[in-house]
């Protein structure tokens, strides 16, 4: 009987410890935990930061971006843009091959931004190529792109992580096909996706640029609870970690196994004020509540003080940032300009935000602080597809939103002042069109705006934002809570996998050391 | 001349064990069991401290101090401070007396509910019966907090519906009880005395059939409000209960889960422990009270 246990004991220890081992074999492959589900592989017909991520090893774009969202040639080598920005030609690359062994030419080019600009495709992402008029193979590696009206943020409209290359022939297959089986010119090739569950990638022994790829495969797993990733990277069960939650950055910086990989983020934090409310329409309200919040106090119980309190109402290292003054923590003039206002004694709203940990926690702390100049918050912590309806289904207007803060954070991907500036404060942009939650329109930064993208000279194209940051920073139609850091955990030796600025982060150039 | 007697004959009646009052008797069958007495005692020192908190307590749920976030416990906050450097003690004890509230009301109306249809089933039979019991039956059918979220989807989260959900989940258990002793006591002797003699059906089931069945409704009320209390917490703690902001143990276990791995221990070991304790408490004295309510037991020594 003894013997019969311990046999037993023996060989449940042996099956458990087996699968540990063939993982130690293969130390070669890269594990990455992400902390959502893919709905589709396809970056073309995708708003989510996961997707444009995990493309960005099997797909690539004309144009790429830096660690600092600065742009680099990519697929493109070199280009030209005539002075008005409508015309805009490129030098392709050349020898760059598909996984599927078709060439990578101007006519691949052509078929994919097509694809794009076609309306009828009812792709996610055809908004940002509308203003596509004509597309040329001028020849083999020259593509050229003609817009329909002159557009400053084009260049860095195609190096946004959704505009990638599929091979044509893949599309031509069957247009439903990409996405569930990608098919690019990066470093890695698709290899299986399991929706909900893991999605793989295996190194391409062909790709173009000498040394890549440098790990055998990446396996991405979705793991929604953020304590169970840390125990997965302490366990080496994955080597990244993204998003790594600030409240456990301690625990893996005390560990020196372990690396923390943080970058200032573009993405800035706001409640937008729902100025179809009658004491949001006064701008002594409106200053109020952002005196009234403690942005330092904010950065520190919310993104446990990994963060920087705004500046503008986009992001320091978002292109044509231009800095104003920040806005102090004063509770005295917030109460004195409550009072001027009429609202002395206040006055209750509803604050309305995702029932994710940091925006709960954002809630609360607004409620706290609000309740100081005497205002009544009542907090709504929202499901997605709750507020997905709440804040962007068609029936929302001005005089039907009910909430009086509408929690946000934008994070232009283009890097660029145009996709901050236009989809959260344009007329153009109010909900459920963009982003523009809290209904603010003001016909002065609208001319700003539009001045900035029918430019493509830089010097035209920063005055526009700049005098936009200025008006906006002025008229408060939000309050600017924070710029957080993107954290990212790793193990010590891995390199080249790394957190972007705007939330998505990139791991072509993958390795151990 | 009456005085006198009286007193006599209860002098009597103390020396003669097999003739107490109902309510002594059950006093000291309930004194016998200690674990039920302690775990009692237990639970009317919360209320008090639940209670008397904001007395003692220098510290009100939600006052916050961001310049003392996360401290783990130390003399000035006994059970630390939060997220929000709020001290959890008194949130802790604002939480106890919305768990009690919520424990106790959410009972309460499932109970008049449940007792009142147990007995019009029990009593009168027939389809009155058949509809009310196959009811119970679906009811039964859902898992109770399976029942309770599908309550709180309809009516959205708050208190109130929490109080809801839990109060529509107690009703068929009582309403079973209820109609079991109703069936049992109907064709007794003494009901039937009470009919030929003509009481009304209102009269029978309310002043004599009831306080037959009212032990076995007490006990079963007393450990309902452990369940509920527990039920109650699960829904903030899965986001469908209170509001975030309210000190419920359970929307604070859940705030506190995030800071585990992070070594902030005191987030979740004081609301895990306090629904553990509140919880076992209720069940155990509702165990001592069943025994000491149940005449067919022997007594325990």
């Amino acid at each position: 009987m003894k013997f019969f246990k311990s046999m037993t004991l023996g060989a449940t220890m042996a099956l458990t410890v087996l699968p540990l081992l063939a993982t130690q074999a293969n130390a070669e492959t890269l594990t990455i935990t992400i902390d959502s589900t893919l709905e589709t592989l396809d970056p073309h017909n995708s708003t989510a930061n996961a997707v444009a991520s995990i493309s960005n090893g099997v797909m690539q774009r004309l144009i790429g971006f830096d660690k600092d969202m600065k742009m680099v040639p990519m697929l493109a080598e070199s280009w030209t843009v005539n002075d008005n920005a409508t015309v805009f030609t490129f030098k392709l690359r050349q020898g760059v091959t598909f996984h599927d062994g078709t060439a990578f030419d101007a006519a691949a080019a052509k078929v994919n931004i097509d694809r794009l600009a076609d309306q009828s495709n009812n792709l996610k992402r055809n908004s940002m190529m509308r203003v596509v008029a004509k597309t040329e193979v001028v020849d083999e590696n020259t593509f050229r792109l003609t817009l329909k009206e002159p557009f400053g943020a084009m260049l860095a409209t195609l190096a946004h992580p959704s505009i990638v290359m599929h091979s044509p022939k893949s599309l031509a297959e069957d247009g439903g096909d990409v996405s569930k089986h990608p098919v690019g010119t990066g470093p890695f090739v698709f290899n299986e996706w399991v929706p909900g569950e893991r999605y793989s990638v295996v190194a391409n022994p062909n790709y173009w640029e000498a040394g890549l790829p440098k790990v055998d495969g990446v396996n991405f797993l979705t793991v929604k609870e953020t304590a169970t990733s840390i125990a997965m990277l302490k366990a080496d069960e994955a080597q990244f970690v993204f998003p790594l939650p600030p409240e456990l950055f301690e625990t893996v910086e005390a560990d020196e196994q372990f690396d923390i990989l943080e970058v200032p983020g573009i993405t800035v934090r706001t409640a937008s004020m729902n100025m179809a409310m009658k004491p949001f329409q006064d701008p002594r309200v409106r200053e109020a509540f952002n005196l009234a919040v403690d942005k330092n106090a904010f950065i520190q119980v919310v993104f446990a003080g990994h963060g920087v309190v705004p500046t503008s109402p986009i992001a320091a290292n978002t292109a044509y940032y231009s800095a104003q003054e920040a806005y102090p923590f004063d509770l005295e003039k917030a109460k004195a300009l409550m009072a001027e206002a009429g609202y002395a004694d206040g006055f209750s709203i509803e604050a309305a935000g995702r029932n994710s940990s940091d925006e709960t926690r954002t809630l609360q702390f607004l409620q706290q602080q609000l309740g100081q100049i005497n205002v009544k918050v009542k907090i709504n912590p929202m499901e997605a597809a709750a507020r997905s309806a709440r804040f962007f289904g068609n029936d929302v207007t001005g005089e039907t939103a009910t909430f009086g803060l509408a929690l946000g954070g934008w994070s232009p991907s283009t890097g660029d002042a145009d996709w901050h500036l236009r989809p959260v404060y344009s007329t153009e942009g109010i909900i459920p069109n963009i982003y523009n939650m809290a209904f603010y329109s003001n016909p002065k930064v609208d001319a700003f705006i539009a001045s900035g993208l029918n430019s493509a000279d830089d010097d035209v194209r920063a005055a526009a934002y700049a005098g936009a940051q200025k008006l906006i920073w002025e008229d408060r139609p939000v309050i600017w809570l924070a710029a957080e850091n993107k954290l990212a955990g790793a193990r010590a030796d891995l390199s080249g996998v790394f957190p972007m600025p705007d939330g998505t982060f990139a791991y072509a150039n993958a390795g151990f050391e | 001349m009456t005085t006198l007697t009286n007193d006599t004959a209860q002098n009597a009646l103390v020396k003669d064990t097999k003739m107490r009052s109902p309510l002594s008797e059950f006093w000291r069958r309930l004194k016998a069991r200690r674990l039920a007495l302690f775990a009692g005692g237990l639970l009317g020192l919360l209320f008090v401290f639940a209670f008397a908190a904001p007395i003692f307590l220098p510290f009100t749920p939600d006052a916050f101090d961001y310049a003392n976030t996360l401290k783990e416990p130390s003399f000035l906050h006994w059970a630390g401070t939060d997220e929000f450097g709020r001290d959890v003690l008194a949130r802790l004890m604002f939480g106890a007396k919305l768990s009690l509230l919520i424990g106790s009301s959410s009972v309460t109306i499932g109970a008049v509910i449940g007792v009142t249809f147990g007995l019009f089933a029990g009593y009168y039979g027939g389809w009155i019966d058949a509809v009310t019991m196959r009811i119970a039956d679906v009811l039964f059918a859902f898992p109770g907090i399976l029942l309770a979220i599908g309550i709180i989807a309809i009516l959205g989260p708050g208190i109130l519906n929490v109080i809801i959900a839990v109060a529509i989940f107690s009703v068929p258990a009582f309403a079973r009880i209820v109609r079991g002793g109703t069936l049992g006591l109907k064709e007794s002797t003494y009901v039937e005395a009470a009919r030929a003699a003509g009481a009304p059906d209102r009269i029978i089931m309310f002043r004599h059939i009831l306080p037959g069945i009212l032990g076995a409704v007490i006990v079963y009320f007393t450990m309902r409000v452990g369940t509920s209390i527990l039920t109650a917490a699960s829904l903030s703690f899965i986001g469908l209960g209170v509001e975030p902001s309210v000190p419920e143990w359970g929307a604070m276990l859940s705030a506190g889960r995030e800071y585990l791995m992070a070594g902030k221990w005191h987030l979740t070991f004081f609301p895990g422990f306090a629904i553990f304790l509140t919880v076992m408490c209720f069940n155990v004295f509702g165990d001592g009270l069943r025994d000491a309510l149940d005449p067919k037991l022997d007594e325990t020594k």
